[in-house]
């Protein structure tokens, strides 16, 4: 298994998105590459290590709060996770806590591609943001929803479906 | 020019479609019409969507303005049917073909997949939007409603039948349709219901002459054939038909002034990129997911989907046409839904295959 699978696997536990849902926003790879340039490679190594023995310890998706005790709750992966969702929800990279860069960061070296300082991973990863189906919204003037629609609540979604004749 | 690989063009005979003598036969004909113009939209969409994001930016743009004009002929097709008394229907899963398919107005001389954007994609749009002056001896669409138009003159000169009696369903107006070519006009009497069929044929398959002659150049003579027929009808734009956008794309270059259609299109380059392509399987279908419940999942959302939007478009012909305006939400949560399928890798597929949506209508009992 490489990364990317073990990144879509441990993001959708973390997101409580499907894999295919996350890999279905086409923007994983890049968030895949932010993470891997910006965090060392032994910490998220054991990020995925730890994700893969929750699975093998408990059933193929380990319920929520393994991950909490295990993940959310660990000083040096609990940042990383944290970042991780925020990054599917919103598309924004967040500079990692001032506590955390102090004990786990590391100087980048050379002039990598992303450095560990907020920004937006993409324009279009902006688009595909998780946030945006999750509040039944949409990305303004980047996603269009079809005219008019603004003004149906988020829960009208299903219920045309009752119009089939 | 008519042969490639897997169809071989089947030659019909003189009298190629049957005549059009009763009113059943016409409604018939026009319930044809809608599900030949609502069967190009899968094929024109598993193309378009499966471009990447940010490339192709030009095909992309070309596939979308034909995609918005299928849309229009539609609904001159329905509009057509409702004003002589019929009533559409798209709510049912024989509405939509189950693809690879033959187009239902008898063209038998190509097949239609679903494929990716490539040159074989198309290669097959191009066959769809063949014009009539080129397919000697086959079926075109534009002979098929030369063939419906005939029928309505016919029928019209019969003083026996009521060819559009009053009280019937409300049409689709003008203002549900924007963003393509044409204007969708109200359809009351012979010679609104013959230009309604004709903007669908200028649209696609070129302005018809009896003299065109595909030497002539284009634009210094009106009448080249290579014209929609969009400026002479509705007074918009000149815009090529979609037989020769799809040309040029398909030969990568522009058509400029005296280019004609034999020379082909010799203007500026067009940047195409066939590997900025999701890998789209062809004519995806439910057993490419049997073994992998999410994409099962994800597939059947997305015919959730399709099945709504058809159900709120058979509302919208049958009396109640502002069922439109949520329709289209219905069309960009289509077109979302796909795209997520076609960003999935089929796993272990050997040829490296991604997912597609299936077009199925989903009977009740199969929600």
């Amino acid at each position: 298994m490489d990364w990317l699978d073990e990144f879509y696997h441990l993001s959708s536990a973390l997101t409580d998105y499907k894999v295919v849902q996350l890999k279905g926003t086409g923007v994983g790879e890049e968030y895949l590459d932010v993470l891997s340039t910006i965090i060392p490679q032994d910490i998220l190594s054991e990020l995925f290590d730890c994700y893969r023995s929750l699975k093998v310890q408990n059933s193929s998706k380990p319920k929520e709060q393994l991950i909490r005790d295990a993940i959310l709750c660990d000083a040096k992966l609990g940042p990383v996770a944290r970042n991780i969702i925020k990054m599917w929800y919103l598309s924004i990279w967040y500079q990692m806590p001032d506590d955390w860069r102090q004990q786990f960061g590391k100087p980048n070296q050379g002039s990598p591609k992303y450095q560990d300082v907020q920004f937006v991973v993409s324009r279009n990863a902006y688009i595909q943001g998780l946030v945006w189906e999750a509040l039944g919204s949409h990305p303004m003037g980047a996603k269009q929803p079809g005219y008019g629609t603004w003004s149906d609540k988020p829960t009208d979604k299903g219920s045309v479906i009752s119009t089939a004749s | 020019m008519y042969i490639n690989e897997e169809c071989k063009p089947i030659k019909v005979a003189n009298n190629k479609l049957t005549p059009i003598t009763t009113v059943q036969e016409l409604h018939h004909n026009l319930q044809l019409a809608i599900e030949l113009e609502f069967a190009t939209l899968p094929t024109y969409l598993s193309a378009l969507y499966t471009i990447k994001e940010n490339t192709n930016v030009c095909a992309y743009n070309v596939i979308r303005s034909v995609v918005m004009e299928e849309m229009f002929h539609l609904t001159n097709a329905a509009n057509v049917l409702i004003a002589t008394g019929g009533k559409p229907a798209l709510n049912n899963p024989e509405f939509i073909p189950s693809f690879p398919t033959k187009l239902p107005d008898k063209e038998e001389w190509f097949t239609v997949n679903l494929r990716k954007f490539s040159p074989e994609a198309l290669a097959t749009f191009k066959y769809i939007e063949e014009p009539a002056e080129l397919a000697h001896g086959l079926i075109t669409i534009g002979e098929f409603y030369e063939n419906i138009i005939h029928g309505l003159v016919h029928l019209n000169s019969d003083s026996c039948v009521d060819l559009f009696p009053s009280g019937t369903c409300p049409q689709i107006e003008h203002k549900y349709y924007y963003g393509g070519g044409g204007i969708i006009s109200k359809v009351t009497d012979l010679d609104s219901a013959t230009f309604a069929l004709n903007a669908i044929v200028v649209q696609g398959e070129g302005m018809p002459t009896s003299d065109w002659d595909p030497d002539k150049p284009l634009p210094l003579e009106e009448m080249t054939g290579i014209w929609s027929g969009d400026h002479p009808l509705f007074m918009q734009p000149r815009e090529l038909a979609h037989y020769y956008r799809f040309d040029e794309l398909a030969k990568g270059r522009r058509y400029i002034c005296g280019d004609t259609h034999n020379s082909g299109p010799t203007g500026p380059e067009i940047p195409i990129d066939y590997s900025a392509v999701y890998n789209m399987i062809t004519n995806p279908c439910s057993k490419d997911y049997e073994n992998f419940s999410e994409l099962r999942e994800l597939n059947h959302e997305f015919n959730r989907i399709f099945t709504e939007l058809l159900n709120q478009l058979h509302q919208a012909f049958n009396g109640k046409p502002e069922t439109l305006e949520p329709a289209v939400g219905t069309m960009f949560r289509l077109k979302y839904a796909a795209q997520e399928l076609m960003r999935n890798p089929i796993p272990d597929s050997p040829q490296e295959f991604y997912a597609g949506p299936t077009w199925e209508y989903i009977s009740a009992s199969g929600w």
